[in-house]
Parts: C-alpha cells; structure tokens; sequence
C-alpha cells in the first residue's frame, strides 16, 4: 500500500489511537486520522479518501463489529480493508468478525512485528486479488 | 398469618351498603349517593393499603433479623460509589501516564534522529580531514566543527538520559492505581459474599458459577486463570487460515 495512504484509526481510548498512530508511523504511514467509535468513524469514512481502517471491537455509542457489518453493506465502502486490533478473545468473536468480513484480526496486547505482519499481508492479499 | 383485608365491611354490612346506595338513587339524591359510593371506595382502598403497609413491615423485620440491611446499605450507599469513583481514578492515572510515556517516546525519537545526524557531521569532517590534509587553516576549522558535533552528542545524551528517568518515574502509575484496584477487588468480594450469605439466609440455592453473561455482553481483556476461552494471537491466526483468511 502507498505510503501515504489515508488510514483511520477507531478506538475508544485516546492512549491506544496514540500507539496505534505511532507504530503505523514507524511503518511508514503517517496520514492518519482518529475517531473515538463507530458513531463518529462513521461519517468520516462516508465522506471518502479513507484506504484502511484499524478499528477495536469494544467502544461505546457504535461497535467495532457493527462498524464493519456497516462499511461491508455500504457498496462506496464495501471494499474497504480493515484490521480489527481488540482485547476480545473468543473463538466465538473471531469467527464473528471473519464472518463479517475483517481483513486481519490482531488481540491486545500486541507487538509492533504482528502489526507489521498482518498489515504485510492484508496488503499481499490485495495486491493478489487486484 | 394475619388474616385478609380484615378492615373491609363484612357482607351484611356490604349488602345493607348497596340497598343505601339504591334508596338514595330512587330518591334522586344524588350528592347523598357519590359521598356514600366514595365512602365505600375508600373502605376497600384502605384494606388494601393495610396489607401493602403490613407486608412492608414483615420484610423490613425479616432483613433485619438476619442483620444484612446495615451491611448492605453501607454497600451500596457508600461503598459502591466509592469504588466506581476509585475506577475512574485508575482510569484517568493511566490514562496520563500513557500519555506522559508517549510524549517522552516521541521526544527521545527525536533525540536519536539528532545523534544519527551528528555522526554524519562527524563522518562529513573526517572526509574533509583526508581531503584537506596538510592545510593548516582548514584543519582549524575541521577541530571547531567536529568539538560542535561532540559537543551535540554529549547534549543529545544528557537529555535523552533525563527523559529516560523521566520515563522510568511515569511507571509510578502502577504502583498508585495498582493499589487502589485491590481495594476496590476486595470490596467486590466482600460485596459477593454478602449477597451468597443473603441467598443462604433466605433458603435460594447458590449456584457454584455466577450465570452466563447476557448475549451482548462482551469479555474485554483476557486475563489469565479467568478468561479459560481466550485464545492466542497464534490461535487466532490458525482459526482465521482455517476460515479462509
């Protein structure tokens, strides 16, 4: 993916968008933006120019699962890759998240190699399917 | 037991009631007929509230009997609040000292870019060093350039060594809201035997697991020996290959 791709990052806490931010920057990517849940990521990514999401599962007003169910019954946003980065751990959630559609699925706490990793191959799958 | 609604009017005293009520309708005495009617409503109002009043006082005396409403109050009038204020306390110390640790990252990021910077000023020197070599005059002004350099390193060490002290206090946190979860874990558990305690008293069978969480409800953080169901990274990463991802 192009370095200077729009990325969004949604999560309830601001410490964790910070670190999220920083360890995309470390990667290269440094044209984020930040949306504190679903509700207000919503109108962000309706507006347009987004090419990734990052986004936890457990926010208050709108959910990360019911923000992808949402951009995957959007047809401008259908094809939108996102990684979902969150403390749930079912076995339950994960096949959930899949079933909806997620591109990478990342548990906290995490490592900036796993990030890099998952990203690695989301952006291989895409090349792929291009 | 006490017996049912005794306040209300025996059924002689209902039936001679109702023929009043009749005679006074026959009669066309209206206003005589709605203050009996009300009258008789009442009657029937008041039982019911003398029940209600009795069953009110039974419990009351029950729990106290079994000396939890104290207990129970001081719970969940001072305690509770207590405990969530705490939580937020937790909350908002880490929420700073992440962010204090941030800044200070940010900044030493910054002070590794400055050393890196200065060692090619320095490799830049000794270059123009082998170039010049035998010149008297620029061989001065190498000195002076690489002192300024070494002088940048040595300042980019002290302040990258300040910040990261000032990294090593933010952990402080730890110790501060570490502290106050116990308290507030404690009082949970104190919370939960009072409530098995209460179960017991009242003959309600305690089950030895507290019932599933509702569907909606989410699991949060997996913490070892609690969450048994969480996986992995690794796991996850098999379940997804297994999906198709």
């Amino acid at each position: 993916m192009d370095k200077n791709a729009r990325i969004l990052i949604v999560d309830d806490f601001s410490t964790m968008r910070r670190i999220v931010k920083n360890l995309l920057a470390d990667l290269g990517y440094t044209n984020t933006q930040e949306a504190d849940d679903g509700k207000t990521a919503w109108p962000m990514l309706l507006a347009g120019g987004f090419e990734f999401v990052v986004t936890d599962w457990n926010m208050p007003g709108m959910t990360g699962i019911d923000l992808l169910k949402a951009i995957r019954g959007e047809p401008k946003l259908a094809s939108l890759p996102v990684l979902m980065v969150t403390a749930e751990a079912q076995r339950d959630q994960i096949i959930e998240a899949a079933k909806a559609g997620v591109n990478g699925y990342i548990i906290k706490p995490f490592t900036a190699v796993t990030l890099k990793e998952k990203l690695d191959k989301i952006f291989a799958r895409l090349a792929e399917a291009a | 037991m006490n017996a049912p609604f005794q306040t209300l009017p025996a059924r002689a005293d209902q039936l001679a009631r109702m023929r009043e009520l009749v005679s006074l309708l026959e009669a066309g005495d209206d206003a005589g007929f709605e203050a009996r009617f009300s009258s008789l409503l009442q009657s029937r109002d008041q039982g019911l509230f003398v029940s209600v009043a009795r069953l009110t006082r039974d419990l009351h005396d029950a729990v106290r009997g079994l000396s939890f409403d104290e207990q129970l109050s001081t719970l969940a009038g001072r305690e509770i609040p207590d405990a969530c204020s705490r939580l937020d306390y937790v909350t908002r110390v880490t929420e700073e000292a992440a962010h204090k640790t941030l800044d200070l990252v940010e900044q030493c990021q910054q002070l590794t870019q400055d050393i890196v910077l200065a060692t090619h000023d320095i490799s830049a020197a000794c270059h123009r060093a082998h170039i010049y070599a035998g010149s008297p005059y620029s061989l001065s002004g190498l000195v002076v350039s690489v002192d300024e350099t070494r002088d940048h390193i040595v300042n980019s060490a002290a302040s990258l060594r300040d910040r990261l002290s000032k990294l090593a206090q933010a952990q402080e946190y730890q110790d501060l809201a570490g502290q106050v979860i116990k308290k507030v874990t404690t009082l949970v558990r104190s919370v939960e035997r009072a409530l098995i305690d209460l179960l017991r008293a009242s003959g309600g069978a305690v089950a030895s697991r507290p019932s599933d969480a509702p569907a909606n409800h989410l699991h949060g953080p997996a913490v070892a020996g609690v969450t048994p169901l969480a996986v992995s990274q690794d796991d996850a990463d098999s379940l997804l290959a297994d999906l198709g991802f």
